[in-house]
């Protein structure tokens, strides 16, 4: 009998593989986190080879930047991070500040560092509550949502808008606190940090959970710095890198506050659930610098003298912007010939560095692994197109 | 094997802490509202529609010069030399951003945007499009019929929020003194 | 019921037919009502954990009517085949589907001798019948002329496969200790108690959840496979929306997808009431105190218990769905083939020892 096996060629019975299947995923996928549009050439249920197809969004934000007046461009800055406006406003904003050498009142600073950091946590609310459900657990996405709700309606009282705010404007804050709004932050931080505990009990460390994502998508810190992954991503890879910190604009070199990394707890150093356990702790994080925040705001003014929004110039000159942005590095870089409009307006899109890391580390995945590791790099795709 | 039977024991508790924390937030109430009807109160400063207050508008053409969209459409009469009169003041809200910044240039603070706060209409959905180009000059803000739904779902709801605001303190007041009751039972019996 | 066939056997072919036609109404009657109370309660549920309200509208409490609205908004809805579908199957396989849930009703006895037909291998005919539904959806998926379809149609054929080993493992422990697979007999073990028993006695063996540690263990393994036999989360691979759309219903619509929809639904219902019946000691409300369901009216009761505790696991099945995220597929492979099977097999193994030894040396286990 041993002798007829031998007899067969090997690789007629060892090789089963058989054709590739290539599958168009997205651009309406539920688990492509807006318009991508993801090539998978898959060997059974194993990726092979994966191309992310963007543009479906493009909006030309950049060539808007030229045509329009840095006062006029700071509502559509709100349009490209959707998830994270008020730090989209706040980097437009430094940036042009920059140019036009503007001195911020201290309160209106301190509003804008509360209202960056709720729009932060707000953010990553909503990236882990649709990685649970990319991961098919949906009652998390509810309790995120739930929580995030209490944020927009915060920032909807000061600033009348619940998504697209252009609250911060280029010298300041568009409005001064409402009464009662201070107090109110204080009450929804400590009605959060508990609600945070059980979204760790629900999800974070189920076991379905940790097994789906530890191990997945691992993005070694050679790669991630190759790639020029910035934010929770390249944290969760394992560096300490926080613009906040290490580079600080606005007044965030006043706060104490640490920077989560990834430390490989169920897994390798940069998987999966490293990048998402940076953004629960980052939202502790956001919420310890509130609190500092909340105890230091003074009074006073909340917009810079001289700013005048049909007749704000610039001077001429070049600058660029980065602010940490819950996705990553959002930079601006403007220059101005002096006049009212930029010559020349260009973003850094964190998202957009993130999305190309996918051909790299889909491929050999599984197909539900795809869907989760597309998830927890957590990319907007209005800031990829821009 | 110890792998194998971890594996086993964490499946099952987490499970079960999962489900725990599913139960707990069963007992929760309801955060949704039943829309149409029941109505989320809305922030002053709320961006809606916008109105004009013709009396005192002095025909600066500032909101239209402002507006990143281009979305104000405006044009004014010359009556008797010196005096203005709106011929055409549309907003567009196919465009309009709703970025605040035509409030904010004008002068006289006689553009406003409106709350339409418990209008019990869906404000901006409609089928044809056409009908989002809104003749602002037409628009005074809320009729006299919706003020008076809108205070009556203002009540309604103030009456609902207090009713349910009793309940909660007297449940708190009942758990807290179960609670008091309970830690001087132990305290007695620790005493003991 | 099965009063009913003898007495209408009697009067000849034709009303035996229709007896039989009358049984088939009765069941598609309750296969009919139970996914609109079933979608109702999951929705209710569903919405209850997430801090949201639900449906509220139709119908005015609760919103009960909304399921009976989506039906027939589904029924009336455009039936579209794609154009380069294999018609044929395409057609046929939500009924394969169906027919596999909808066949199984009818050896579940309701109450005590209330059944259509009392099989004597009743359980057996359960496994066996509700595996034609997996015909059906890979019949779906290929049918669909779509890969994502395709995926849905082999990861349910590869999960299903796999999940009736060890579902049918462990539905023969308890099956060791009462040596029968009529149902009924199943149900009749769990409450025997003495000859000359009043209306409440104690039973013998109680139910056979608590028979044993190994049946207790049964009952675990045999709820968790029940859930991938279902494709219930967190095993819905074969229709897991992030990552396959809507797996091997992509492609239907209208009154097709439906038939999908209430094959889940009645499926959920098989094995919570086998369940109910195997592990739960049928109609009897208590563990180990049994109560007499002889005459009609108890035996109404009894019905009413027994709905009530095969509910009551939809419910759980529903609660677990709302909390767990899902399993990746290969995962729910090794679930199957190196946990739940091994664990099947040695707590079969166990029982039976239990069963041979406990018999021997102490008195009375049986």
């Amino acid at each position: 009998m041993a002798a007829t096996v031998e007899a067969r060629p090997p690789d007629k019975y060892v090789d089963v593989r058989t054709q590739e299947l290539q599958i168009n995923m997205g651009p309406q996928h539920p688990a492509t986190h807006g318009v991508l549009r993801v090539a998978i050439w898959a060997d059974g249920e194993i990726v092979t080879r994966a191309e992310p197809d963007i543009g479906y969004l493009h909006r030309c934000a950049e060539k808007i930047g030229e045509s329009v007046t840095h006062i006029q461009y700071v509502p559509y800055t709100d349009r490209y991070d959707y998830l994270a406006a008020m730090n989209n406003n706040l980097g437009y904003c430094l940036a042009v500040e920059k140019l036009a050498e503007l001195e911020i009142p201290e309160r209106a600073e301190y509003v804008r560092v509360i209202v960056s950091e709720l729009n932060r946590i707000a953010s990553h609310l909503m990236a882990i509550g649709t990685y649970g459900l990319d991961l098919g657990a949906f009652t998390p996405f509810f309790y995120a949502f739930r929580e995030r709700e209490e944020i927009l309606r915060i920032l909807e009282w000061i600033c009348g808008a619940r998504l697209t705010y252009n609250f911060i404007r280029i010298g300041g804050v568009m409005r001064d606190c409402p009464e009662g709004w201070l107090e109110d932050i204080t009450r929804f931080l400590d009605y959060f940090e508990p609600r945070l505990e059980e979204m760790n009990e629900l999800l974070t460390h189920n076991h379905i959970f940790v097994n789906r994502t530890a191990n997945i998508g691992v993005v070694s810190l050679e790669q991630a710095v190759k790639y020029g992954l910035t934010g929770p991503n390249l944290r969760g890879s394992g560096m300490r890198w926080d613009l906040r910190r290490d580079d600080p604009y606005s007044i965030y070199d006043r706060f104490e506050f640490d920077i989560p990394i990834g430390t490989g707890i169920k897994g390798t150093v940069g998987d999966c659930w490293d990048r998402y356990w940076v953004r629960i702790l980052e939202m502790g994080e956001s919420v310890r610098i509130i609190r500092q925040a909340l105890d230091q705001i003074p009074d006073g003014e909340i917009m810079a003298k001289g700013v005048r929004h049909l007749a704000f110039k610039c001077k001429a000159g070049e600058s660029y912007q980065a602010v940490e942005n819950p996705r990553g590095e959002l930079g601006y870089y403007l220059i101005s010939e002096g006049g009212q409009i930029s010559y020349r307006s260009r973003i850094r899109a964190p998202s957009f560095c993130h999305l190309s890391i996918l051909e790299e580390i889909l491929p050999g995945s599984m197909f539900g692994d795809a869907v989760a590791i597309i998830g927890s790099i957590d990319i907007v795709l209005g800031e990829v197109d821009r | 094997m110890f792998t194998y039977m971890r594996n086993v024991v964490d499946s099952l508790r987490t499970t079960v802490k999962g489900m725990q924390v599913t139960w707990k937030n069963l007992r929760r109430p309801e955060t949704t509202v039943e829309y149409p009807e029941q109505l989320v109160p809305l922030p002053e400063g709320y961006r809606g529609i916008h109105t004009l207050d013709t009396d005192i508008c002095i025909y600066c053409f500032q909101c239209a010069k402002i507006c990143p969209v281009d979305c104000i459409e405006m044009r004014a009469e010359r009556v008797e030399k010196k005096f203005l009169s709106w011929e055409v003041f549309n907003i567009d809200y196919n465009k309009c951003l709703f970025c605040d910044l035509c409030i904010e240039v004008c002068p006289k603070d006689c553009i406003h945007m409106d709350k339409r706060d418990g209008s019990a209409k869906f404000a901006l959905i409609t089928d044809d499009r056409s009908t989002l180009n809104l003749d602002i000059l037409e628009y005074k803000g809320l009729s006299e019929a919706d003020k008076v739904a809108v205070v009556k779902v203002r009540e309604e709801n103030a009456k609902k929020a207090a009713e349910k605001a009793k309940a909660a303190a007297e449940k708190k007041a009942a758990a807290d003194k179960d609670e008091s009751e309970d830690k001087k039972d132990k305290a007695d019996d620790s005493g003991k | 019921m099965e009063r009913l066939v003898g007495a209408l056997e009697g009067l000849g072919e034709s009303a035996f037919a229709l007896s039989l036609l009358m049984c088939a109404g009765v069941v598609l009657g309750f296969v009919g009502i139970w996914p609109l109370f079933a979608v109702w309660l999951e929705r209710k549920a569903s919405a209850d954990f997430q801090s949201r309200l639900g449906p509220m509208y139709v119908g005015g409490f609760h919103g009960w009517l909304q399921t009976l609205a989506d039906g027939i908004k589904l029924a009336f809805k455009e039936d579209l085949i794609p154009a380069q579908a294999n018609r044929v199957l395409f057609w046929i396989a939500p009924a394969v589907a169906f027919c596999g849930a909808f066949a199984t009703m009818v050896v579940i006895p309701i109450a005590q001798g209330v059944e259509i037909v009392n099989l004597d291998i009743g359980i057996f005919f359960i496994l066996a019948i509700s595996s034609v539904g997996t015909i059906g959806v890979v019949m779906a998926g290929w049918a669909s002329n779509n890969k994502w379809s395709l995926y849905g149609a082999v990861r349910e054929a590869a999960q299903l496969v796999s999940y009736e080993i060890p579902i049918a493992l462990s539905l023969m422990i308890p099956i060791i200790a009462v040596g029968n697979l009529r149902l009924g007999h199943i149900v009749g073990f769990q409450c025997a108690g003495p000859e000359d028993a009043g209306f409440v006695y104690l039973s013998h063996h109680g139910w056979l959840l608590f028979y044993s540690p190994w049946t207790l263990a049964a009952g675990l393994i045999y709820f968790v496979a029940s859930l991938a036999e279902c494709k219930r989360a967190p095993f819905d691979l074969p229709e897991a929306e992030s990552e396959l759309v809507s797996g091997f219903h992509t492609e239907y619509s209208g009154l097709r997808f439906s038939f999908f929809f209430l094959e889940e639904y009645v499926f959920m219902f098989v094995v919570s009431i086998v369940g109910a019946l195997v592990f739960l000691g049928g109609w009897q409300p208590l563990p180990f105190v049994s109560f007499q369901f002889d005459n009609p009216l108890m035996k109404l009761i009894g019905a009413g218990i027994l709905l009530g505790k095969a509910v009551f696991l939809v419910w759980v099945q529903i609660w677990l769905r709302w909390t767990l995220p899902r399993l990746r597929v290969d995962q729910v492979m090794t679930m199957g083939y190196k946990y739940l099977t091994p664990l099947a097999m040695l707590t079969l193994m166990g029982m039976a020892l239990y069963q041979y030894w406990g018999c021997r040396y102490i008195p009375g286990i049986l």
